[in-house]
């Protein structure tokens, strides 16, 4: 399957929460932007789209210098869409499957070969920690049925904003939320996933701590 | 619906950018690339940087710029991608029509281009090609175009999709507010061709 997967990273988006005046792949931790330690993680799969909206030339120059083979897309709507609209732009010039990444989104290794070799589409879930967290329901099947952002029906499972799926679905995901143009495909397989999101300031440390237990230098 | 894949040829197509090239051989680089630079940048427009570009080259026999064009590398993959499905593939150029005609003619590929004629002896602009006219010979296709200058914007925003090249020099920034896609290597671009 690795020759038919592209992976999808959403980095378009103005990173408002975080206020730091860059879009989030560039944001660093432990002196490293954000992109970087996703390149890393990816490096031996041979395709890779980045989408680019806010400050998109600096977010082109570190590519670039980083993976100059990568296929840069332009969510030109980025203001005013969700992530969901990068992922269909992406999925245009994308192989048979996708994984798609969050441009705030640090992933362990051991979790990324899991996602990578499960066999079908599936989400990416943890424990939930964010402040707004999509709860993820299981059925008796122990597949997702459900995604939610209502507080009111919460899940020990959030989901975390990995996801890999056919790039023929992926095309149909919407304009808003990945998680709202997802419902339409549920239920779907999980894995369990271990990573960090970097989207409020206080999330920044959580990362550097995160960085420096998990990540493993040798990759 | 049929597709129409139109390529700007300087910087995309051809590995190289036409005028300083021809002004390398023949030994006016410099007054040619000091204009090139700032047509690039956005300094000047291009039809008159284009008009004056041709004055220094006015005396040139039509035959010698073909030949320094033939002579020009290419994008190898891309180019094998191009005859691989010529009958979908258009040249969209400013350059003269004298002057690149036999190098369509060497790859088959049809094109579009600025026109030229001989006064007293001199060659001259007819009239220089705005490339979003050329749009409207594709009325019923979906249209791919795929350039790196500033004179490719308009083309860009009203073709179905756009793919800018940084393949020999960043692509011009304007076209990263319009284009779809921006590609670094060769590969990437064909891959992008394949799929859509």
């Amino acid at each position: 399957m690795s020759n038919t997967i592209t992976v999808v990273i959403s980095a378009a988006g103005l990173g408002s929460r975080l206020g730091l005046n860059k879009p989030k792949a560039l944001v660093k931790v432990e002196g490293k932007p954000i992109l970087s330690y996703q390149f890393e993680l990816i490096k031996d799969l041979a395709e890779v789209v980045v989408v680019v909206g806010y400050k998109a030339d600096e977010v082109i120059d570190l590519i670039a210098q980083l993976r100059p083979e990568t296929i840069i897309a332009f969510n030109h709507e980025y203001q005013h869409s969700g992530t969901a609209l990068s992922v269909s732009i992406a999925s245009q010039v994308s192989a048979d499957w996708i994984i798609s990444l969050d441009g705030d989104l640090i992933v362990e290794s051991k979790s990324w070969t899991s996602i990578l070799n499960h066999p079908t589409s599936c989400l990416g879930l943890g424990p939930v920690v964010s402040k707004s967290p999509v709860y993820a329901h299981l059925n008796d099947e122990g597949k997702v049925f459900d995604l939610t952002q209502d507080p009111l029906r919460p899940s020990d499972l959030e989901w975390s904003g990995i996801v890999k799926m056919r790039s023929k679905e992926a095309k149909n995901l919407g304009k808003n939320h990945v998680y709202q143009g997802l419902l339409k495909y549920l239920p779907m397989d999980w894995v369990e996933v271990d990573t960090v999101e970097v989207d409020e300031p206080d999330d920044l440390i959580a990362a550097s701590e995160w960085i420096k237990s998990k990540w493993r230098k040798d990759l | 619906m049929k597709k129409a894949f139109l390529f700007d040829l300087d910087g995309t197509l051809i590995a190289s950018e036409l005028l300083p090239a021809i002004a390398a051989d023949l030994g006016i680089y410099d007054e040619i690339n000091e204009l090139t630079q700032a047509t690039m940048a956005g300094d000047i427009p291009f039809d008159q940087s284009f008009r004056y570009r041709v004055e220094l080259l006015e005396s040139v026999p039509e035959s010698r710029v073909a030949e320094i064009i033939l002579s020009q590398p290419v994008h190898n993959e891309l180019m094998d991608w191009v005859l691989t499905n010529k009958e979908r593939c258009w040249v969209v150029t400013g350059n003269l029509d004298c002057w690149i005609r036999p190098w369509l003619e060497k790859y088959g590929l049809r094109g579009y281009s600025s026109i030229s004629r001989r006064e007293n002896g001199k060659l001259v602009v007819s009239s220089i090609l705005h490339k979003a006219s050329v749009l409207s010979d594709f009325k019923g296709y979906y249209t791919c175009f795929v350039g790196d200058g500033a004179n490719d914007a308009e083309i860009m925003r009203n073709s179905n999709i756009s793919i800018a090249c940084s393949l020999i020099h960043p692509a011009a920034n304007m076209l990263l507010e319009i284009a779809d896609f921006v590609v670094m290597k060769e590969t990437t671009l064909c891959r992008i061709l394949s799929r859509l």
